[in-house]
């Protein structure tokens, strides 16, 4: 069953694509000369995200140039999931009034004559019936609305509850960082992602993001590498131009309720994860930053 | 459907009971037709009566848009009929409220 009829915002949520930015050349990366020229517009973030219309209408953060910001990361195209409240058609656009539960929005989408006088779109966006949206951002008059390029129309009802699932998940990771990798503790086993609620506490039993996560259980040198990649995957963490040193990584550790990391182990777990990609440092050698991966 | 900025959240049976008053999103299983009295299972097995809808209800599986009046009783606004294999996780605990 897959939901991500466009781009990655299907299956793969774990892979380092779809909803993660691309890192931009010339800025300051390992990916790009230094120095050159920023570019503007949408073409340096190719994300996708999923959004519920309350979270897009009242926490995303207006940049400069119509850019825009959610969770600490700029956001290029995203999608939206909704009922139909009102439809109008005018001689080169449809506007829908879409309401997910959450709020309702403005949804432009251009149509060219062909796909009007074919009379599917009528059809398919009646008022009252669930579709997926891909779009843009835009303000008008301080007014947030949605430049739409696809519209579709929802057929499964399931893809409504995991368009929700996706729009948790992505703000959990793109805010807490990524969950722990699936290593198991002693005992217990670990937590696939796809099982049941029943069976799985998200987020929570692993320790990922739980402070009262059973630390004592973990073992040694398996989990601080996720740890520590989930430090250095924070959105303060990537936004720092030199990243994290050791003792900041060591600190926000503490905060996550790994308590038990003394500062030489995390510095050791630190050169690994270098050596390993994950990390590279940058003005000195007790000073990383995440390289994506 | 709503005002823009109303949140109108989706509820199970038990988290029904908070919203009283308030008008909520239910998705749940038909189980009866009576008489426009429609009774439906939510997904935490629990039963609830909804009254005053107007247009038929087909099919295994409904969402509800409606306002709470008693602790099992929901006054219909809206409802959207939807497709037998809706929720293959039917009968876990619990449904998204937002």
């Amino acid at each position: 069953m897959n939901f991500g009829a466009y781009g990655d915002a299907g299956a793969s949520q774990f892979g380092g694509g779809g909803f993660m930015p691309s890192p931009a050349p010339g800025h300051d990366n390992q990916y790009g000369g230094g120095g050159g020229g920023q570019q503007k517009g949408r073409n340096q973030n190719n994300s996708l995200r999923a959004f519920t219309i309350r979270h897009l209408l009242k926490e995303t953060v207006n940049l400069e140039d119509e850019r825009y910001k959610a969770d600490g990361h700029e956001i290029s195209t995203v999608t939206v999931m909704g009922k139909v409240t009102s439809y109008s058609e005018q001689a080169t656009k449809v506007l829908l009034q879409l309401h997910d539960g959450t709020a309702g929005m403005e949804v432009c989408s251009w149509v060219d004559e062909a796909d009007m006088q074919q009379a599917q779109k009528p059809v398919e966006w009646q008022v009252g019936k669930y579709v997926r949206v891909y779009g843009n951002l835009k303000t008008f008059e301080g007014k947030r609305s949605l430049t739409a390029f696809a519209v579709k129309p929802v057929t499964d009802h399931n893809e409504v509850t995991y368009h929700f699932l996706q729009c948790v998940m992505q703000h959990l990771h793109l805010t807490k960082g990524a969950p722990p990798t699936g290593q198991p503790l002693p005992g217990k086993a670990a937590p696939a992602y796809g099982s049941t609620p029943a069976a799985t506490a998200p987020y929570g039993a692993a320790g990922g993001y739980a402070g009262a996560a059973p630390a004592a259980a973990a073992p040694a040198g398996g989990d601080i590498h996720s740890d520590l990649k989930a430090v250095y995957n924070l959105p303060h963490a990537l936004a720092a131009p030199n990243g994290l040193s050791v003792e900041a990584a060591h600190g926000e550790l503490q905060r996550m309720g790994r308590a038990h990391y003394n500062l030489q182990q995390v510095m050791q777990a630190c050169e690994y994860l270098a050596a390993e990609g994950v990390l590279y440092s940058t003005v000195n050698d007790t000073t990383f930053k995440s390289t994506g991966a | 459907m709503a005002g823009i900025d109303e949140a109108i959240p989706r509820v199970n049976f038990e988290t029904m009971q908070r919203y009283h008053g308030r008008k909520v999103i239910l998705c749940c299983q038909i189980s009866q037709i009576d008489n426009g009295t429609v009774r439906v299972t939510t997904s935490d097995k629990g039963e609830v009566t909804v009254v005053g809808g107007s247009s038929p209800y087909e099919g295994r599986f409904a969402e509800v848009v409606g306002t709470v009046v008693g602790p099992t009783n929901i006054q219909e606004v809206e409802h959207t009929n939807l497709s037998d294999n809706f929720s293959e996780c039917w009968g876990r605990r619990g449904s998204a409220s937002w």
